[in-house]
């Protein structure tokens, strides 16, 4: 049975199609994500990546196909805290009153019931939350404060508060400089590692997340490609999803300090 | 002063204004941070058609006008939900038509003596015992949805979306705390008048946020600011007989602006 569970992939989705207003954002998705791996979604603007992660969280329904999370549709797994989620876009609203730590305790409140405080597990939860994003020295400060790269990692904090099995960034790196993007990158890796947590990332920049992940699925309305990165993407695929005449740069994520461009 | 206190009219009005000050204080801060600010002055705008409603079918007009008004909130929270409209223009849409219904069926009571003024600006003579009633009802379920629901209600105010993936009602609260708005909205016009009441919505929070960055402190500050506007307001138009709510929103306004000004010059000092 337990061999059975940890086989099962994280998130199945079989023939899925969305559409709004009769055009079609995702055609006849199949794709599979292994548990306790790194996949990122790439492709360009409009490729449907936000909608893909969208409808794996339930809240897009698919207008035909089936979305499964561990096995069970996502109506059904989104009150047992299975998700930990990291949207898009930045907080322009500097003066809403909270500090890092407020909003790391905003996901152990969600799932409290009627009245309920939090009790010494959950402050544990917390700052061992702050702690893996090494954030614990500033959640005091008002996060109105914090510049855009802790202010994203406080939320990513929050969503790891929820003790989630599935952490899924929608373009995570946003705002943080290439020294910044790295230690994020090795930070997601210590979170699989240590957790056992399946991250689903989305990405514009194929050439910064290939070096670290294990999965990549090339979107633009159909997925081109699905495979390790390390074994190359066939070309077809990468002039389908982001056009021809383009380059790629590869990083190397462990690299930390960079002497030259070439 | 004491004599002041033995009149029943003023005793309700220091009741009132001293219920609305804590109702005002803490609903101005769910309002600001989900900004819901045009929404309360839209349902305002929009008891006018209940009252009228009300006046016109010879029943309560706080009862007529909490139903219009509940019906109107849920409605324009569906329509933008689901329909095509953004919140500014379902709400701008829903207002002036509830004023011209309301305008309409006065204008079918002819023979109605109506303190037109009274509810467009407020009047100290206008709580009654009922009114007193209601309010501390609507207190009395407030205050523990409120402490109890806090935590939830302010992750939806900061991230609507994650709150929603992480378990959260936000629809249903989003519904529940809509129905506050309208209710404290309703009970207060008696005394501060549909015009004015939607300064009492978004001044306090706005006051707290000026000075605060956590939000106990901001509701702190926004609670006992709402309390020395309304209760200086309510003396001074007393005496120099003026209509309580003009009264209250400009002591008000003066006092937010007075404190933007000291913050700056601090500021560039």
């Amino acid at each position: 049975m337990d061999k059975k569970l940890t086989n099962q992939p994280a998130v199945a989705l079989k023939n899925v199609t969305v559409q709004f207003n009769r055009l079609v954002i995702l055609d006849r998705i199949n794709l599979q994500i292994k548990s306790k791996s790194i996949t990122s979604i790439v492709g360009p603007n409009g490729g449907g990546k936000t909608t893909l992660l969208n409808t794996i969280l339930g809240i897009t329904k698919p207008f035909q196909g089936q979305v499964q999370v561990f096995g069970l549709p996502p109506s059904q797994t989104e009150t047992k805290g299975i998700f930990g989620y990291l949207p898009q876009g930045n907080h322009s609203d500097l003066n809403f009153p909270v500090n890092g730590y407020d909003v790391v305790a905003m996901s152990r409140y969600s799932q409290k019931s009627f009245a309920q405080k939090l009790n010494e597990t959950d402050k544990n939860i917390i700052e061992k939350s702050l702690n893996t994003i090494e954030m614990l020295d500033y959640c005091h400060m008002p996060f109105g404060l914090l510049s855009g790269g802790q202010k994203q990692r406080i939320l990513i904090a929050r969503a790891l508060a929820m003790e989630p099995r599935i952490l899924i960034l929608d373009e995570p790196s946003t705002g943080l400089d290439a020294v910044a993007q790295d230690n994020f990158y090795c930070m997601l890796e210590r979170i699989r590692d240590n957790q056992g947590i399946t991250i689903i990332m989305v990405s514009h920049d194929i050439g910064a997340v290939s070096g670290i992940v294990d999965q990549i699925a090339c979107l633009n309305r159909k997925i081109h490609f699905h495979g390790d990165p390390q074994k190359g993407i066939p070309e077809s695929a990468l002039e389908a999803v982001f056009g021809k005449n383009i380059q790629f740069v590869y990083h190397d994520h462990r690299c930390q300090t960079c002497d030259h461009f070439s | 002063m004491t004599s002041l206190f033995e009149m029943q009219f003023f005793q309700n009005a220091f009741l009132m204004s001293l219920m609305l000050g804590f109702l005002f204080g803490l609903l101005s801060f769910f309002v600001v941070l989900r900004k819901m600010a045009f929404l309360g002055a839209g349902i305002a705008h929009t008891a006018f058609g209940g009252i009228a409603i009300g006046i016109f079918l010879g029943i309560n007009p706080f009862y007529s006008s909490l139903v219009f008004c509940t019906f109107s909130a849920i409605l324009i929270n569906r329509l933008v939900r689901y329909g095509r409209i953004s919140y500014d223009t379902g709400i701008g849409i829903f207002f002036s038509f509830s004023m011209a219904l309301g305008a309409l069926f006065i204008s079918l009571k002819k023979a109605y003596t109506f303190d037109l003024k009274g509810y467009l600006f407020g009047n100290i003579l206008g709580v009654s015992d009922l009114d007193i009633l209601l309010t501390l009802i609507i207190l009395f379920i407030f205050i523990p949805f409120v402490s109890s629901m806090f935590q939830k209600i302010l992750f939806m105010s900061f991230d609507e979306k994650v709150a929603e993936v992480s378990g959260i009602h936000t629809q249903r609260l989003d519904t529940l705390l809509s129905v506050f708005l309208v209710a404290i909205i309703v009970v207060s016009i008696k005394i501060v008048g549909i015009i004015l009441v939607s300064a009492l919505v978004v001044l306090p929070a706005s006051f707290g946020l000026l000075f605060f960055k956590n939000y106990r402190s901001v509701i702190f500050c926004s609670i006992l600011y709402t309390l020395i506007t309304m209760m200086s307001g309510l003396f001074l138009s007393y005496f120099l007989d003026f209509p309580t709510g003009a009264t209250m929103v400009i002591l008000g306004t003066i006092l937010y602006f007075t404190a933007v000004l000291v913050l700056r010059l601090i500021k560039i000092k």
